[in-house]
Parts: C-alpha cells; sequence; structure tokens
C-alpha cells in the first residue's frame, strides 16, 4: 500500500523526463487508444460513448483524447489501407473512426486528426 | 513496492462497501509511459489518486461500469481533493466545479486518473458517468 512518503519516494527516484513528448498508446486491456498532443494541466469531457475529450484547464484547447472500443477498427484497418512497419498514423485512425460521427463528435475528430497528421504521430501496434 | 504494479493503493472493495478494502494499481507500463514522455503533471496528480482511495472520506462516490458495453465489471472512484498539480512542484487550487476521477479495471489496475466537471446540481456527480452508483460517502 503506497504512503505519502513512499509515493514521494517513487516520484524523485523515477522522475518524468524533462520535456513533454505527444504520445500515444493503446490498451488491449481496456479496449481504448490515448493520445496526448501537450502535457499542461487538462480535464476530461466524454462526447459520447466512444470519445472522451482531454482539455487544457488554462485555454479549454483540445490537448488529447481518448477513443474507446478501439479494437474493432485496428481490426479492419488492414483491410482498408497499407500499414508499414512504423505502425499506423494516427491521423488515418481518427478519420476511420469519425466515420459514423455526426456533429460535435464529428468536428472534434476532425480537429484531433489534423493535430495528429501536423505531428506525424504514429500508433505502434502489432496489427 | 514488491506488486504487480508499480504503485499499489487500499481502495475501498466495491464487493463491500465501504467496509472491505482491496489493493489496486498503477501498472508498471502506465507509470513508465508517462515518465518517459514528459508527462508530469499526469504523475504528480498520483497524489491525488493516493487521496482520494486511500485518505478518510477522500472516496465520495463509486460507480460500477464504465457505459459501455463490455465494461460492465469496471469502476469509477470519485473525489473533491483541495488541490490540482501542474507539475511535481506546482500546486494549484482545485478547478472549480470539477471532481477527481479514477478509472479502474475489474482486476484492479487503475486504466487512469482526471478531473471532470460535476453536474451543475449535484456537486459529486461527474459529467458523463452514467454507470450504477453503488456506494457513496454520506449514505455510510
Amino acid at each position: 500500500m503506497a504512503t505519502r512518503s513512499g509515493l514521494e519516494k517513487l516520484l524523485k527516484e523515477n522522475p518524468p523526463a524533462k520535456r513533454f513528448v505527444p504520445y500515444c498508446y493503446l490498451s488491449r486491456q481496456a479496449d481504448e487508444l490515448t493520445v496526448y498532443f501537450e502535457g499542461e494541466a487538462d480535464y476530461s469531457e466524454r462526447l459520447s460513448d466512444h470519445l472522451t475529450l482531454y482539455r487544457s484547464l488554462e485555454t479549454n484547447e483540445i490537448i488529447g483524447c481518448r477513443i474507446k472500443g478501439i479494437d474493432g477498427i485496428l481490426a479492419d484497418l488492414p483491410n482498408f489501407i497499407r500499414v508499414n512497419h512504423d505502425g499506423v498514423e494516427l491521423s488515418i485512425l481518427f478519420f476511420a473512426f469519425r466515420g459514423g460521427a455526426e456533429g460535435e463528435v464529428r468536428e472534434a475528430i476532425s480537429d484531433l486528426a489534423r493535430e495528429a497528421g501536423e505531428r506525424k504521430m504514429v500508433l505502434q501496434t502489432a496489427l | 513496492m514488491g506488486t504487480k504494479w508499480k504503485v499499489e493503493f487500499n481502495a475501498i472493495d466495491p464487493k463491500d462497501a465501504p467496509r472491505a478494502r482491496w489493493k489496486v494499481g498503477v501498472p508498471e507500463w502506465l507509470y513508465k509511459r508517462q515518465q518517459i514522455h514528459g508527462h508530469e503533471k499526469e504523475l504528480a496528480r498520483l497524489r491525488l489518486v493516493l487521496e482520494v482511495l486511500q485518505e478518510e472520506g477522500g472516496t465520495k462516490r463509486l460507480y460500477e461500469g464504465w457505459s459501455r458495453p463490455g465494461k460492465e465489471d469496471c469502476y469509477v472512484y470519485v473525489g473533491r481533493p483541495n488541490r490540482d498539480y501542474k507539475s511535481l512542484r506546482i500546486e494549484t487550487p482545485p478547478p472549480p466545479g470539477m471532481i477527481f476521477l479514477i478509472f479502474v479495471l475489474s482486476d484492479g489496475t487503475i486504466d487512469g486518473w482526471t478531473l471532470r466537471k460535476a453536474r451543475p446540481d449535484d456537486p459529486n456527480g461527474p459529467l458523463g458517468v452514467t454507470g450504477k452508483l453503488i456506494w457513496q460517502l454520506d449514505q455510510a
């Protein structure tokens, strides 16, 4: 069980890298894709059953997201696109996910895809 | 800390709340992911995870289900810490109208933690969480 002092020791001995680097990762266990473009303090906003946005507390801008139920999309991808050894371009994943979305959700996914494309983000995954 | 997790907490057991406790924890890979990418505020907010899960009165509510198919056996712990962290060294007041959520899988693995707006008419009720409320502090 963690104690306050134990947690502080852990944080001190395992400190974060000095500079934030955008990242994305897939949790197979939770069936979720998590993406962060910026590392500032944020809050989450659930837009739909499948999409949660992370927004900056300071500016309210979208700085990341979590997409749930991602396994089906990933399983289908090789049928539609060529996946190279570097992984899947994140922007492609967002566009695949945008298919059935409407209104605010569709708009948010487009923003996420644009941001991921500009940053050339790639999801490393064994498809 | 000698467990399957990088850091382990003693949280209210959803199956016998609030009398029993169970072990939940942050997996090594998740901590490492945030560490190598310099996601400092996420690691700093582990202090809030500890406060909400372990300290007296830290957990205000406990929901079962993540409001999506296949995740009915997962849990959401809700708390209202009196601070937030921008980084390991910068502590700030809690953002007004927000509460802290911790998402836990059925085996006790902590999947994530986040701030979320509370419902305007329910300061302990997070927006977008529609699972089954299985315990709340003022009913204990």
